[in-house]
């Protein structure tokens, strides 16, 4: 009897702290939510001030008053160029070589390992090849919209691969295999089989990536873009530095209405980089439900 | 042939074409003029580039030292136009010039400046000597105690240098050894008094060499090339002085002052006039031939002397430029000869695109010989497809190992100069060295312990403080939460970690920073704005929504019927998680744990907007501190020639980094593939 008795305490007890664990984990959950939201409403808060229409229209300054974004914008738009026509498309190739029609030795295995942990490492070490190989050896023009881009491209290039793997791997067997059954080649059962139903999520992750590289500043700074660009870049090779480290810039100065407009392109800068990647996340989404 | 056979074989020739085309293009000419140096004359350069007619200037504040080497490495577009300088070329810095062809130059004198030491507007010190400044700045000074020794210099406050001044620290925040204004304050601020000291002294001759050294003990702060910047650090930190234009001084009129030195007080009329001690000409360099490809250099230099600008309430005047008059300005350089040609590195550079020119056109005529086999369309496809995918492979393959090494040479030139024992066991961080021979800033110490340290922390207080929250989280909606909370909550987890780290860098630094500063000091405890603590949280909010999905991915990994089996038994949620689930899904927590503190270590903007440039060998979490990567970027001259210490050291921190990142990371992408895991793309 009294065996019993403790054992309905113990029980009670026991509900008692699932309930606690649960409670705890959902305040945690939320706890999460509003740090995340933070940074936000503050970047809001502060922007408030800085916010006007004509920092669109205008190129950057050494006043603050007269400071916009429009060189910054075209600058980082431009960068994004050869991201998305050289990286992207290079690193979904290697992604699909490596993972559909390259057996796991040799050099696809080097490349396969390299790019793994290549990944893992700080974009801000990407800046140091940028200067070493593209500045000093290849000789790209400092402080241009080509430059950035094709550090950002050798930054994102191993995410790209290992992202694009990543929805290949999604594919379930049977599909290649059904492939093989009719005869097709390696190569006929990856275009006409797996990238079909792969692409939706490869096309998403770059969008992503595409976000990521538009937000990213650190390799930039290593490579010669802690500078001023008068006007705004018509074409690749003319000055502009991209809007990231315009903001880092303005973050900097001790003029309170530079901060202001720091926070104003932070917010436009967000905004952009929100729009890519709910963009990649609808894509990704839409192919999945055909 | 098919049609799919002869587009395969235009492709290579087209190919081979593209790349001829693209080679030179990358050398190609520009217009736009390229103006780098001294950031003392930035804010005036750009301020005229923005009214200048023709293509938008690119103007670069990397230090009139850095600026001038950049400049003599030869003529071409790779090379900048104009050079600011904020002190004259030295006989050697010209003599570079000439053997790398880039000379005749002309040199123009834009105005003055006088050194500033800015404090905070109510900072409480009242005039200096120049003696002072050298007794409190120098790194050796006479032996206080008595005696002809020469000491290290011992002392911590302003009072103990002369009674009459506050017991406040000696702590001088001014721009490092790339800079003009460093050089001009060693020289007229610091090396006087100590050679006055050495006249007739014993120990005259030994001591001499050191004459112009500056502290490496942190009462002297090397804290970047940029005056505003600085300033903006100083108004963190009130007790502190900085040495600045000033330009930046009138800029920030009202958020600092400038103490008096030898009783004058610098404005226009002391600096011009030579009243003010420290007063020096600021000066450009320019290359005629660039003339030939950049046809808006004279209108720039026009623009420094534009009389509306110049005159009083102008635009330049307005930014603290004391002009110089326009028509005593212009000169040829008196070091200006015959020309030499082929600097080292070109040739290199020249040999390296041959070689790469050499093996692609070799690919290609191998490609083609091979298609020129007969062989059915198809096939043929197949195989040029498969080509192409085995190249990207390959191409990528070798783009990555460049990375290693472009990391990997200027290291090794490094540790030929540094004993890697110093390196990796030293205490003391102040990486000051020359970066030309004529350069008195001492020898630079090098030990990295004291900014691996500060990224430890850094990393540390981020998890420790991410990392319960993440948990909580992860397991609410791996337990609890509905399937439409799941499903929205890992598409927002995937967004937010898109946030660029700028963003939480203005957060960190204009928001989190002062409020912790200020609620420990509410709570009587001494914090820096800057503080390890703000950048350690901040980085740790950064890092929330990766480590939420990885660790909810390593929850999921675990076969579902496993938590079943013992909710069937009559177990709790709770219980099944704890006994069942958490316990099989440790390793990979663990993993995605690792991947967070590399991503911590490795951050860079954040870090840099809030945690500082000084290294502190202490664990307090208030004190300011500095990271390797804050460093490496601080440190990065953006000089093309590797050729000292100073321009390898961002290169060796690199490698550093990639070293103690790369195997915790290889650990942990084993650990997940091992507990069949796919880390989701969310970076």
């Amino acid at each position: 009897m009294s065996r019993l008795r403790r054992s309905t305490d113990t029980s009670g007890s026991r509900q008692r702290r699932d309930r606690t664990a649960r409670v705890l984990a959902r305040g945690g959950a939320w706890l999460l939510l509003l740090l995340l939201a933070l940074p936000l409403l503050d970047l809001l808060r502060r922007a408030s001030g800085g916010l006007e229409w004509a920092l669109f229209l205008r190129p950057d300054s050494i006043e603050a008053g007269a400071a916009g974004i429009r060189g910054a914008l075209q600058a980082s738009l431009l960068a994004l160029v050869p991201v998305i026509l050289v990286a992207t498309p290079l690193g979904l190739a290697v992604a699909v070589y490596l993972e559909e029609i390259a057996a796991r030795r040799g050099v696809a295995a080097l490349v396969d390992g390299s790019v793994r942990h290549l990944a893992t490492l700080p974009p801000v070490v990407f800046g140091l090849l940028g200067f070493g190989g593209l500045v000093v050896v290849l000789g790209l023009p400092v402080g241009t919209p080509l430059l950035a881009g094709a550090v950002l491209g050798l930054a994102m290039l191993p995410r790209v691969v290992l992202a694009g793997q990543f929805a290949l791997r999604q594919v379930p067997a049977f599909v290649r295999e059904t492939g093989y059954a009719m005869g097709a080649s390696p190569l006929q059962v990856v275009t006409s089989h797996v990238l079909p139903r792969a692409a939706p999520a490869m096309v998403g992750a770059s969008f992503s990536m595409l976000a990521r590289a538009l937000g990213e500043a650190a390799p930039l700074l290593l490579v010669g873009f802690a500078a001023f660009a008068v006007g705004r870049p018509q074409a690749m090779t003319e000055p502009g530095i991209p809007l990231p480290v315009v903001v880092y810039q303005w973050g900097g100065l001790p003029d309170p209405l530079f901060a202001a407009r720091a926070a104003a392109a932070g917010l436009v800068l967000v905004v952009a980089v929100m729009l890519l990647g709910v963009a990649g996340e609808w894509l990704a989404r839409r192919g999945r439900a055909t | 042939m098919s049609r799919a056979a002869s587009v395969n074989r235009a492709a290579p020739p087209a190919l081979l074409l593209a790349m001829l085309l693209l080679a030179p293009a990358a050398d190609a000419a520009r217009s736009h003029p390229v103006i780098a140096g001294s950031s003392t004359i930035f804010p005036f350069a750009a301020a005229v580039a923005e009214r200048a007619p023709g293509p938008g200037a690119l103007i670069l504040p990397m230090g009139s030292g850095a600026g001038i080497a950049w400049f003599c490495e030869g003529l071409g577009a790779q090379t900048p136009d104009i050079v600011m300088a904020s002190r004259a070329m030295t006989p050697e810095e010209a003599s570079a010039c000439r053997v790398a062809g880039a000379s005749p130059l002309e040199r123009v004198q834009i105005g003055w400046d006088g050194i500033v030491l800015a404090a905070h507007a109510d900072g409480a010190l009242p005039g200096l000597t120049l003696a002072d400044l050298w007794r409190a700045l120098a790194q050796r000074v006479p032996d206080p105690a008595g005696g002809t020794e020469w000491v290290a210099n011992p002392y911590r406050s302003w009072h103990e240098i002369r009674p009459e001044l506050p017991d406040l620290p000696i702590r001088v925040l001014g721009p490092p050894a790339t800079s003009g204004t460093r050089d001009a304050f060693a020289a007229l601020a610091i090396r006087p008094a100590c050679e006055a000291a050495l006249h007739g002294h014993p120990r005259a001759d030994g001591e001499r060499r050191h004459c112009g050294e500056l502290r490496r003990d942190g009462a002297w702060v090397d804290a970047g090339e940029n005056d505003d910047g600085l300033i903006a650090r100083l108004g963190a930190d009130p007790a502190s002085l900085g040495v600045v234009g000033f330009g930046a001084l009138v800029r920030n009129a009202g958020r600092v002052g400038a103490v008096c030195l030898d009783g004058s007080c610098p404005d226009a009329d002391t600096i011009r006039a030579g009243g003010y001690p420290l007063a020096r000409p600021l000066y450009l360099y320019l290359k005629p031939a660039h003339r030939a490809f950049v046809p808006s250099l004279d209108a720039f230099v026009a623009g420094f002397f534009a009389a509306q600008a110049t005159a009083e309430g102008g635009r330049l005047a307005r930014l603290g430029l004391v002009p110089a008059p326009a028509d005593a300005a212009r000169q040829p350089h008196a070091a200006d000869a015959g020309a030499v040609t082929g600097a080292g590195w070109r040739n290199i550079r020249g040999w390296i695109a041959g070689g790469v020119l050499l093996a692609v056109v070799v690919a290609l005529a191998a490609g083609m010989a091979l298609v020129r086999r007969p062989v059915p369309a198809s096939r043929l496809l197949e195989k040029a497809m498969g080509t192409v995918l085995w190249s990207s492979a390959v191409v990528s393959g070798a783009l990555l190992a460049v990375v290693l090494a472009t990391l990997v040479v200027p290291t090794l030139n490094f540790f030929l100069q540094v004993s890697p024992v110093e390196f990796l066991g030293g205490r003391h961080w102040s990486p000051e060295s020359a970066i030309r021979a004529s350069q008195v800033v001492g020898e630079g110490a090098f030990g990295v312990l004291p900014v691996l340290l500060g990224s430890v922390m850094v990393a540390f207080i981020a998890l420790a403080f991410a990392l319960p929250l993440a948990c909580a989280a992860a397991v609410h909606g791996h337990a609890w939460a509905g399937l439409r909370f799941r499903r929205g909550w890992r598409v927002g987890m995937r967004l937010a970690a898109l946030i660029p780290a700028v963003v939480y860098g203005l957060f960190a630094a204009l928001t989190a920073g002062p409020a912790i500063a200020a609620t420990a000091a509410a709570l009587g405890l001494g914090a820096a704005a800057e503080s390890t603590l703000a950048a350690g949280i901040v980085v740790g909010i950064m890092l929330l929504p990766v480590l939420a999905v990885r660790i909810e991915d390593a929850l999921a990994a675990i076969p579902a019927a496993a938590a079943e089996a013992a909710l069937g038994l009559g177990a709790t949620r709770w219980e099944a998680l704890r006994d069942i689930v958490l316990p099989a899904a440790r390793p990979a927590i663990g993993a995605a744990v690792l991947l967070a503190v590399s991503r911590a270590l490795g951050e860079t903007v954040v870090v840099l907007m809030a945690v500082g440039l000084v290294a502190n060998w202490t664990l307090d979490p208030l004190a300011s501190t500095t990271t390797v990567t804050a460093q490496m970027v601080a440190l990065m001259s953006g000089t093309h020639e590797l050729d000292n210490v100073r321009t390898q050291l961002p290169f060796v921190l690199g490698l550093f980094l990639a070293i103690i990142i790369l195997p915790p990371n290889a650990w942990a992408l084993r650990i997940l593939r091992r507990s069949n895991v796919t880390p989701s793309p969310v970076y």
